[in-house]
């Protein structure tokens, strides 16, 4: 039994029941709302995606769409009440996550899924040096002593590149740059080997040299350790050159799924063309930015149609009566929730 | 750090002074319009007037300021400074005669061993309660804390002292004492209507519970307030992603984070003690610093109200600067400069 004992003491104890041959993860028709006073907040209708090891999902979608509650949901952080499961599977290795006890939900977080968020200094503790922050880890879920865990802490800075390890292991979080911060918050989840890194928007509030720099990295250490990334972000720029998949998200939907080559070359949701063309442009410098016009809808009141049909250029009567189109096949790899894909995409 | 330190230390200058001069004046008028008070040691007679003056001069009344009502007596006021400042002296008191740095050394301990009691209250009891009422957000316990600390907070600690006393002190203990036969130290102790020089700790638990109940309400309802809003926080989501269990996600990174505000008022607290102490021990009549002054208000001592206003103020103070820089301790973003 001693390759047991030795892959525990890496990656911690394994869940019961899984099987190492099914989908890393796999999400089936989630829903999530939020019971405010306000109403009942539809906040996920059914979302379904699976990720592998060593693949980049990304998940792509306008501020509110519930891209983060999705990820919430996923880690089994979110806050409840207000917010509710109301449906769907989250399947670890084929595991639904949702029918096993709290401390199997705690166990996974632990050792197999890890979460980067996306505001770095309020995500850390202000209180605790980041040697602590790190540390614990190590020592709670590992069983390692104080110092051995401050070691781990320190290789693990270097790891994200961070200069001086050793002297700024005892620094407070306030005490670093915003890139640097983020780096400490991907060291943390990377601590402990997850087989999953859930990426929210890591990169929103940095300025846009450092976003490359804080991309390239989790890109390489996540092609290192074979890892699977599920990227949130709501920047089409920012995921073209990591992602291998994109999934776009509209008012708690996946509206289309396509690998990123096909979605810059040919979109076949009327919201994605419309993102892309959003997108400023230097060849086109000093032209009108093609914004999309109307809000996303109030998730406490969802139209019966698809709920991107106020705001579509496409839109027929057929898209605000009947119930939100499914997501029809396009091409293999390709799928779009459009009754007019065909034309949203030029095909005939 | 350090020069931070000075620099505070050198703001206590004005504030002290500022206090001390507005007790100077008032006691100085007090003279100045009801007369000397040295004449009433001598009761119904008419002491000589050779006597009365060499007398008032020993008491450092002879100034001839403290004849002319309204005057300021600033050289009086320079003196007194340079008196308690520079050479430690307080002064006299008139009626027994004494130092008042005896006065003050036989009356400080009551006060000191009220105020643990009444800390130990607020701090024990504010902290549990306010902590459960936020765990608890919504919910039975958390409902009774809130409309508690409500009734707590709006009864004012000179009511609520004589309620104590009138209701436990006399009521419940003359039940215990004449009906039940309790024990001396439970009767006449732990429950007495008045401090007892026989139980010098039991008989101080009541007043000081009334003590601490000042503070002990806002302590929980910040402590609530504070839990709730650090529950909230990012970076419990990140404890909690973590896969940390609930124990150390609240015990370690939501309560720490939430204790920092809260320390601060029990430090201030204390402070605040220091006003109450002298209704409370008014009320259960114990013999500590704030009894000492209501006398000394009652009986006109300027050298007794001053000398153990000081004390007071000073006590306050460095409490202020010490609340300050455990702040820092506290909270790593926080440095000064
Ligand atoms: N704690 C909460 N209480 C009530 N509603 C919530 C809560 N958290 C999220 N929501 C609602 O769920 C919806 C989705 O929110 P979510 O945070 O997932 O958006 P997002 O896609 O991550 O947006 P952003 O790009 O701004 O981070 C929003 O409309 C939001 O109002
Ligand atoms: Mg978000």
């Amino acid at each position: 039994m001693a390759p047991t004992t030795e892959v525990q003491a890496r990656f911690g104890p394994s869940i019961p029941g899984t099987d190492p041959s099914a989908p890393l993860l796999a999400v089936e028709e989630l829903r999530v709302e939020f019971r405010t006073r306000a109403g009942i907040a539809k906040a996920i209708n059914g979302v379904s995606f699976e990720v592998n090891s060593g693949e980049t999902l990304a998940i792509l979608g306008e501020s509110g769409c519930g891209k983060s509650v999705t990820a919430q949901a996923i880690m089994g952080i979110l806050d409840t009440p207000p917010g509710f499961i109301t449906g769907g599977q989250i399947k670890y290795r084929g595991v639904d996550v949702l029918k096993r006890s709290k401390e199997e939900r705690r166990q996974i977080r632990a050792n197999k899924i890890a979460m980067v968020f996306q505001d770095a200094l309020s995500s850390l503790n202000p209180v605790f040096t980041v040697g602590f922050q790190l540390a614990e880890l190590f020592r709670k879920h590992r069983g390692m002593t104080r110092s051995d865990g401050k070691k781990r802490a320190i290789e693990l800075l270097d790891l994200v590149n961070i200069p001086a390890a050793r002297q700024r292991v005892n620094d407070f979080p306030h005490q670093f740059s915003g890139g640097m911060r983020q780096r400490v918050m991907i060291a943390m989840s990377l601590a402990l080997d997850p087989e999953l890194l859930i990426a929210d928007e890591p990169t929103t509030a940095l300025d846009v040299t450092v976003q490359a720099q804080i991309m390239n990295l989790l890109a390489d250490l996540q092609r290192e350790r074979n890892m699977g990334l599920i990227l949130i972000t709501h920047d089409m720029g920012v995921v073209a050159d990591v992602a291998d998949r994109i999934n776009v998200m509209y008012a708690g939907r996946i509206v289309e799924k396509a690998p990123v080559f096909d979605i810059y070359a040919k979109p076949s949701h009327p919201y994605t063309k419309a993102l892309l063309e959003s997108i400023p442009r230097v060849d086109l410098k000093g032209q009108q930015l093609n914004v999309i016009k109307g809000l996303p809808p109030n998730l406490t009141q969802i139209p019966v149609g698809c709920s991107f049909s106020p705001r579509c250029r496409y839109a027929q009567d057929v898209c605000k009566a009947d119930p939100p189109p499914p997501l029809y096949p396009v091409q293999p790899g390709i799928s779009s929730a459009c009754h007019f894909w065909k034309e949203v995409r030029g095909d005939e | 750090m350090g020069r931070y330190v000075v620099r505070r230390l050198l703001q206590f200058i004005p504030t002290v002074l500022g206090t001390l001069f507005l007790l100077h004046y008032l006691t100085s008028m007090a003279i100045q319009f009801g007369g000397n008070p040295v004449r009433s040691l001598f009761g119904d007679r008419t002491p000589p007037e050779e006597q009365l003056r060499q007398m008032t001069e020993q008491f450092g009344l002879g100034d001839p300021c403290l004849q002319q009502k309204g005057n300021p007596c600033f050289g009086l006021f320079w003196e007194r400074m340079q008196d308690i400042f520079l050479r430690f002296d307080f002064g006299q008191s008139l009626a027994p005669r004494r130092d008042v740095t005896d006065v003050l050394a036989d009356a400080l301990p009551y006060t000191i061993k009220l105020t643990i009691i009444a800390f130990i209250v607020e701090a024990v009891l504010g902290l549990a309660a306010g902590v459960l009422a936020g765990l608890r957000n919504g919910k039975f316990s958390d409902y009774v804390v809130r409309i508690v600390t409500v009734l707590m907070i709006s009864v004012p600690i000179f009511v609520s002292a004589v309620l104590v006393q009138k209701f436990v002190g006399v009521k419940f203990g003359n039940w215990l004492r004449q009906d039940l036969d309790a024990p001396e130290w439970l009767g006449r102790g732990l429950f007495g209507a008045a401090y007892k020089a026989e139980f010098p700790w039991l008989s101080l638990i009541l007043p000081g519970i009334v003590l601490g109940m000042l503070t002990l309400a806002s302590t929980a309802r910040l402590t609530r307030g504070s839990l709730l809003e650090n529950l909230r926080a990012d970076y419990v989501r990140t404890a909690k992603a973590k896969g940390l269990t609930t124990n150390r996600v609240i015990g370690v990174h939501t309560l720490r984070n939430s204790l920092i505000p809260v320390v601060t008022t029990l430090g201030l607290s204390i402070g605040g003690y220091m006003a109450g102490a002298v209704v409370t021990e008014g009320v259960f009549r114990v013999p500590g610093v704030g009894f000492t002054i209501l006398k000394a208000i009652a009986t006109g001592e300027p050298m007794v109200l001053i000398g153990l206003t000081t004390v007071l103020v000073l006590v306050y103070l460095v409490l202020n600067l010490f609340v300050d820089l455990l702040y820092a301790v506290l909270d790593p973003r926080i440095r000064y400069e």
